[in-house]
C-alpha cells in the first residue's frame, strides 16, 4: 500500500469524526433516525468508553496489569457525583438558568474524580503494590477479587444499596408554551419484564432523559401531540449531556497528552513503562509513579462515571461492570498501552455498536464488542494503534 | 544445492530501519563444531532465532538437509532436528529436572490422549522408553542425581547443562548453543567443552555455538563465523580468524591514527 | 455437634445436598485447573461452558418430557444428554479457543470473560431455551414425590456426582502425567522455549482448553438434571469467580487441593446460607468471597497447597520435611 493511500485511509475516519462532532456542536444533528444521528450517539458513547479505556491502558502500559477493579472506580465516581447532584438539589433548576446547573455539575465531576482517584490510591497501596512481585496471575486474580469486593461493598452499604436509582437531572430546556409539562418529556421504551409469578409482561419503561434539549424535530412532535409523547429511541439524541461529554473527552485527551509528554511525572511514567528496573536505578520513584498512574486513570474513570450515568439516567452498584468491560475491549482494540489508541478504540467501539444497533439488532449489540475484539486482534494482534510487540528470545 | 546439514543463505532480519542481520551466509556440515562470534549486538542471537523459526527472516533462505525451513513454525523446525539452548536460561522452572528433559519427546510419544487416560500397554512402553532416554541424557550431563528436583532449585551451571540435555531429547541433527559457557568458571568451561565434544563424537550431532570466551571458542570449534553490526566480516579456521585484521578491529575498535 | 443455632439441624438430607454441591464445584474447579493451573491459560468464562453443558442437557431432556422417569428410556436419555452436553461444551471451547489462544495470555482473560457474557445474552434471546426465564428439565431417572423419595433422589445424585467427579479427576491426572500433559505444563512454564523445543504450543493449548470446557459441560449436565430447572441467572459471573476462587484456594496445579478447597468453600457457603453463623455473615457472603480471594493472593499467591498434591505433603514430611 502506498504511503499516500495509507494516509488517506487514516485521515478519512478522522475527518468523518470531525464532521459528526462539528454537526453535534452546531446543533443540527439529533432527534431523527438518520445515519448521522446514530453516528452522533456512537461518538458520545465512544467518548465515555474512551474515558474509561484511558485508565486501563495507562495502568496496563506501566505494570502490565488488567485492572479489573477499574469499572468499580468508575462506579464509585458515579455515586460520588450522584450524591453531590442530589444534595445540591439539581432537580429544582431548569436549564434556562444554566449557572447553578453548571456549578453543581462541576462540583459533581470534581467529587467523582477525586473519590475514584482516592479509592484507586488506596487499592493500589493495599492490594496491588504487595502483589506486584508475586507474578501476573496473582495480580490479575487480586484485581478480580477487588472488583468483586467493591461491587458488593457498595451493594451492602446502607447509603448505596443494591437498587437502581434515577440520576438527578435538571428540568428540561423548553419554553412553557412549547411543552405543557416538561416532566412528561421522557421517552419510553417497550421492555419485557418478568413478573414475580414468572409471566412475561410487556410494559413501557420510562427512560429518564431530563437533561435533553429539544431539536426542532422533537419540538414539533411534542407540540403536535400535546405534550404526552412516546418517543422512540434515538429521537432525543442531541442533548446538552452529549455535547458536554464530547467536549470533556477532547479536553481530557489534550490534557493527558500534555501531562505524559511534557511534564516530569509524565516522563517518569514513560520511563517506568519502558523498563521498570532501569527507571528505578535512574532514581525514579517507581512506587510513586505507579500510584500516580492509578490515580490519574481512576480520576478519568470518575469523570466517565458521571458522564455515563448522566447520559443513561440511572446509577447502581453494577453500573461499572459493562462499561468497564467494553472500555477494556476498547483499549485492546486501540492497542493497549497506547493513549491515542484508547481514544481511537473507544470511539471505534462506540460508533460500531450504535450503527450495529441501528441497522441490525439491539439485543445482540453487546455481542458485537466481543466479536470485534476477536476479529481485530486476529488481524492486528497489537490493536489499531499499538506498537508491534515482540517477546525477546 | 550443496549437501550441507544446515545452511543459511543471504539471511536478513530487519526491525524497521535496524538491520539486525544482513546478508549472512552460514553452513554447518555433519559432525562439525562451528562457532558464531562477534561483539555484543552483532546479531548472533537473531541469526539463531531466524534459523530456529523464533523470528521470521526478512529475506534469505535456511535449509536443513537440503529442505528449506523458512516460514515453518518453530516447533516444526525443532522436530525436524534443530535443538537449541538460550542465552538467558529458559528452563521449565516449576517442572522436575526429569520432566524438563522428557518434554521435547512429546511428539514422538506415539500414543494419543485416550491411551494416556486408559494407561494402555503402548502408553506404558512409550513412557518407559522416554524415561530411559531422558535418564541417559541426564547421565551424560551428570545430572542423574537431580532428576527429581525442580529445575529452579538447580545451581546455575547445572541449569545450563540441563538445557543441553533437554535440547538433545529432540534427537537433533544440529544443536544450537547460545552462550553456553556464560557465567562459568574456567574449570566448568573445560568440562563444558569436553561435553560438547562428546555430544559431537558419540552422538554425531553437529554443533553451532555462540560464545564470547575466545579461548573456549578457539579451542573447541573447527570453523568460525564472525559478525559485526549484523553483517559477516570473516570466516575460517580459528587461526585464520584470529589473524584477520577486520576481526581485531571489530572487537578492539579501529587502531588510533598515530599507531598506524 | 455444633449448637450455634438451635433451630438448625444437620440432617442427612442437608448433608447430601452439600455433598452434591461439593462434587459439582470440585468437577468445575478441576476442569478449570486443567486450563489455568496446568495450562497457564487465564480463563474467566468457565461458567459459560458450564452453562452450555447445562442448557444442552436441559434442552435434550425437555424434548423427552413424556418419557417415564426411571424407565430404561429415561436412563438412556439421561446418558445421551451427558454425551450431548460434553460435545456442545467442547464445541464451544473450540470456537473460543481456536481464535483466542493464539493471542497473548491477558487477552484470553478478556475474551473468556466476554464469552461468559455472550452465552448469557444468547440464552436470554433464545425462546427455545426459556429466554431469561427458567428452562424446566424434566426428571428422567426418578421423580421425587415424598420426603423419602427426595432423600433417595439426592443419594442417587450423590453417587452419580461422585462417579462423574472421579472420572474427571482420573482423566485429568492421567493426562497431566503423560507426555501430552508435560507438553501442556511446559507451555505454562515458558511458551517460547516450549515452542522452540518442538511443542506445537497453540495445538496443546487448544486441546487443554477444549478438554476443560468439556468437563465443565459434564458438570452442567449434572447440575441441570439435579436442580430440575435452570435459568441464565444460575450462570452469572459470580459462579465463574467462585470456580476460580476454589482453584486458587486449592492451588494452581493441584487436583487434591481443588477437591479440598471445593469441600471447604461449598461447605462454608452452605453453613453461612443456613444461618448457623447468624444473619450478618450470610448477608455479607459476597464480600467475604472477595476478601478471601484477595487475602489468599496476598498471603499465599500460589494457593494453599501450591503445586503440591496432598500426597506430596505427606511424602515430604516422611523425608524429614526437606524444604522445597
Amino acid at each position: 500500500m502506498s504511503p499516500r493511500l495509507r494516509l488517506l485511509l487514516q485521515a478519512l475516519p478522522a475527518l468523518a469524526l470531525g464532521y459528526v462532532v462539528v454537526r453535534m456542536l452546531v446543533g443540527d444533528v439529533g432527534g431523527g433516525t438518520t445515519l448521522l444521528d446514530y453516528l452522533s450517539i456512537g461518538v458520545t458513547q465512544g467518548a465515555i468508553y474512551a474515558f474509561v479505556a484511558l485508565g486501563y491502558t495507562m495502568v496496563y502500559g506501566i505494570i502490565r496489569l488488567i485492572n479489573f477493579a477499574h469499572g468499580e472506580f468508575f462506579m464509585a465516581g458515579a455515586f460520588a457525583g450522584y450524591f453531590v447532584l442530589r444534595d445540591a438539589g439539581i432537580e429544582r433548576w431548569a436549564l434556562p438558568q444554566p449557572w447553578p446547573v453548571l456549578l453543581a455539575y462541576l462540583a459533581a465531576l470534581l467529587a467523582a474524580a477525586l473519590v475514584a482517584g482516592t479509592l484507586a490510591l488506596v487499592a493500589e497501596a493495599a492490594c496491588y503494590r504487595p502483589i506486584r512481585k508475586a507474578g501476573r496471575v496473582a495480580a490479575l486474580l487480586t484485581a478480580v477479587g477487588l472488583s468483586l469486593l467493591l461491587q458488593n461493598l457498595a451493594r451492602q452499604w446502607p447509603a448505596i444499596g443494591p437498587t437502581q436509582r434515577p440520576w438527578p437531572a435538571p428540568r428540561m430546556w423548553a419554553a412553557a408554551d412549547e411543552v405543557p409539562s416538561p416532566a412528561d418529556a421522557h421517552y419510553y421504551e417497550l421492555k419485557t419484564f418478568t413478573s414475580p409469578t414468572g409471566e412475561r409482561v410487556e410494559r413501557e419503561k420510562p427512560v429518564v432523559f431530563k437533561g435533553a434539549t429539544m431539536t426542532p424535530a422533537v419540538r414539533q412532535r411534542l407540540a403536535a401531540e400535546g405534550g404526552r409523547n412516546v418517543f422512540r429511541k434515538g429521537e432525543l439524541s442531541r442533548t446538552v449531556v452529549d455535547r458536554s461529554i464530547v467536549l470533556m473527552l477532547a479536553a481530557a485527551a489534550v490534557g493527558l497528552w500534555f501531562l505524559v509528554q511534557r511534564t516530569r511525572t509524565g516522563k517518569a511514567m514513560r520511563a517506568v513503562s519502558e523498563d521498570m528496573a532501569a527507571a528505578r536505578l535512574m532514581g525514579v520513584n517507581v512506587d510513586r509513579v505507579i500510584a500516580a498512574t492509578f490515580f490519574l486513570g481512576a480520576f478519568l474513570a470518575g469523570l466517565g462515571g458521571v458522564a455515563y450515568c448522566a447520559k443513561y439516567g440511572q446509577v447502581d452498584p453494577l453500573t461499572g461492570f459493562m462499561p468497564g468491560l467494553k472500555a477494556f475491549i476498547a483499549a485492546v482494540l486501540g492497542g493497549i498501552g497506547s493513549i491515542p489508541g484508547a481514544v481511537v478504540g473507544g470511539l471505534f467501539l462506540g460508533v460500531s455498536e450504535n450503527l450495529f444497533a441501528a441497522e441490525v439488532s439491539t439485543e445482540w449489540k453487546d455481542v458485537l464488542a466481543f466479536v470485534l475484539l476477536v476479529v481485530v486482534l486476529l488481524l492486528k494482534p497489537t490493536g489499531l494503534m499499538g506498537r508491534p510487540y515482540r517477546e525477546k528470545v | 544445492m550443496s549437501d550441507a546439514l544446515l545452511e543459511a543463505r543471504a539471511l536478513c532480519k530487519h526491525f524497521g530501519g535496524l538491520r539486525a542481520v544482513h546478508g549472512v551466509d552460514l553452513c554447518v556440515d555433519r559432525g562439525e563444531i562451528v562457532a558464531l562470534i562477534g561483539p555484543n549486538g552483532a546479531g548472533k542471537t537473531t541469526c539463531f532465532n531466524c534459523i530456529t523459526g523464533a523470528d521470521v527472516a526478512t529475506a534469505g533462505d535456511v535449509r536443513l538437509g537440503g529442505t528449506s525451513v523458512v516460514g515453518w513454525p518453530a516447533w516444526r523446525v525443532a522436530q525436524a532436528g534443530v535443538g537449541r539452548t538460550f542465552q538467558n536460561i529458559r528452563l521449565f522452572k516449576e517442572m522436575t529436572v526429569l520432566d524438563n528433559v522428557r518434554t521435547p519427546a512429546a511428539f514422538r510419544a506415539g500414543y494419543g490422549l485416550l491411551a494416556a487416560v486408559l494407561r494402555t500397554r503402548a502408553y506404558r512402553a512409550s513412557e518407559a522408553r522416554t524415561e530411559a532416554r531422558a535418564r541417559e541424557l541426564l547421565a551424560l550431563v551428570e545430572l542423574e542425581d537431580a532428576a527429581g528436583a525442580r529445575a529452579r532449585e538447580l545451581p546455575y551451571g547445572d541449569q545450563r547443562r540441563l538445557e543441553v540435555a533437554r535440547a538433545l531429547m529432540l534427537e537433533p541433527r544440529v544443536l544450537l548453543l547460545d552462550e553456553p559457557a556464560a557465567g562459568m568458571n574456567p574449570s566448568e568451561k573445560g568440562e563444558l567443552a569436553e561435553l560438547v565434544r562428546r555430544i559431537r563424537d558419540e552422538r554425531g550431532v553437529a554443533v553451532l555455538l555462540i560464545e564470547h570466551d575466545m579461548k573456549f571458542v578457539m579451542g573447541l570449534s573447527e570453523r568460525i563465523y564472525v559478525l559485526d553490526h549484523g553483517e559477516p566480516i570473516a570466516c575460517g579456521t580459528p587461526s585464520e580468524v584470529r589473524a584477520d585484521p577486520r576481526v581485531v578491529e571489530a572487537y578492539l575498535g579501529a587502531p588510533a591514527e598515530g599507531a598506524r | 455437634m455444633w449448637t450455634l443455632a438451635a433451630e438448625f439441624q444437620f440432617s442427612w438430607l442437608w448433608v447430601a445436598e452439600v455433598l452434591v454441591g461439593v462434587a459439582l464445584y470440585a468437577m468445575l474447579a478441576a476442569s478449570l485447573n486443567l486450563v489455568t493451573g496446568f495450562g497457564g491459560m487465564f480463563s474467566l468464562g468457565h461458567h459459560g461452558f458450564f452453562a452450555v453443558g447445562a442448557y444442552a442437557a436441559g434442552w435434550m431432556a425437555s424434548l423427552a418430557a413424556s418419557v417415564e422417569p426411571g424407565s430404561a428410556a429415561g436412563w438412556a436419555v439421561f446418558a445421551a444428554s451427558a454425551v450431548f452436553a460434553v460435545a456442545a461444551s467442547a464445541a464451544a471451547g473450540l470456537l473460543v479457543g481456536l481464535p483466542c489462544l493464539r493471542l497473548r495470555g491477558d487477552y484470553l482473560a478478556i475474551a473468556t470473560l466476554a464469552f461468559g457474557e455472550i452465552v448469557r445474552i444468547v440464552i436470554q434471546n433464545t425462546p427455545a431455551l426459556g429466554g431469561s426465564l427458567e428452562l424446566n428439565v424434566p426428571r428422567l431417572v426418578m421423580r421425587p414425590r415424598g420426603l423419602a423419595e427426595v432423600e433417595s433422589f439426592r443419594e442417587l445424585f450423590l453417587v452419580v456426582g461422585v462417579a462423574a467427579l472421579a472420572v474427571v479427576l482420573v482423566v485429568i491426572r492421567n493426562i497431566v502425567r503423560s507426555a501430552h500433559g508435560r507438553a501442556v505444563v511446559s507451555v505454562r512454564e515458558d511458551e517460547i522455549a516450549s515452542e522452540l523445543l518442538g511443542v506445537p504450543t497453540t495445538r496443546y493449548k487448544v486441546r487443554a482448553f477444549v478438554l476443560g470446557a468439556a468437563f465443565a459441560g459434564l458438570a452442567g449436565w449434572y447440575y441441570a438434571h439435579y436442580t430440575g430447572s435452570i435459568a441464565p441467572a444460575n450462570f452469572d459471573m459470580l459462579v465463574g469467580i467462585k470456580i476460580l476462587l476454589i482453584v486458587v484456594l486449592g492451588g494452581l496445579g493441584s487436583l487434591t487441593g481443588t477437591v479440598l478447597a471445593a469441600a471447604v468453600l461449598v461447605g462454608l457457603e452452605r453453613l453461612l446460607q443456613s444461618g448457623v453463623f447468624g444473619e450478618d455473615l450470610k448477608r455479607w457472603m459476597q464480600v467475604e468471597y472477595a476478601l478471601i480471594l484477595i487475602l489468599v493472593m496476598l498471603l499465599r499467591p500460589h494457593g494453599l497447597l501450591g503445586r503440591f498434591e496432598l500426597g506430596d505433603l505427606f511424602r515430604r514430611r516422611a523425608r524429614g520435611g526437606r524444604a522445597a
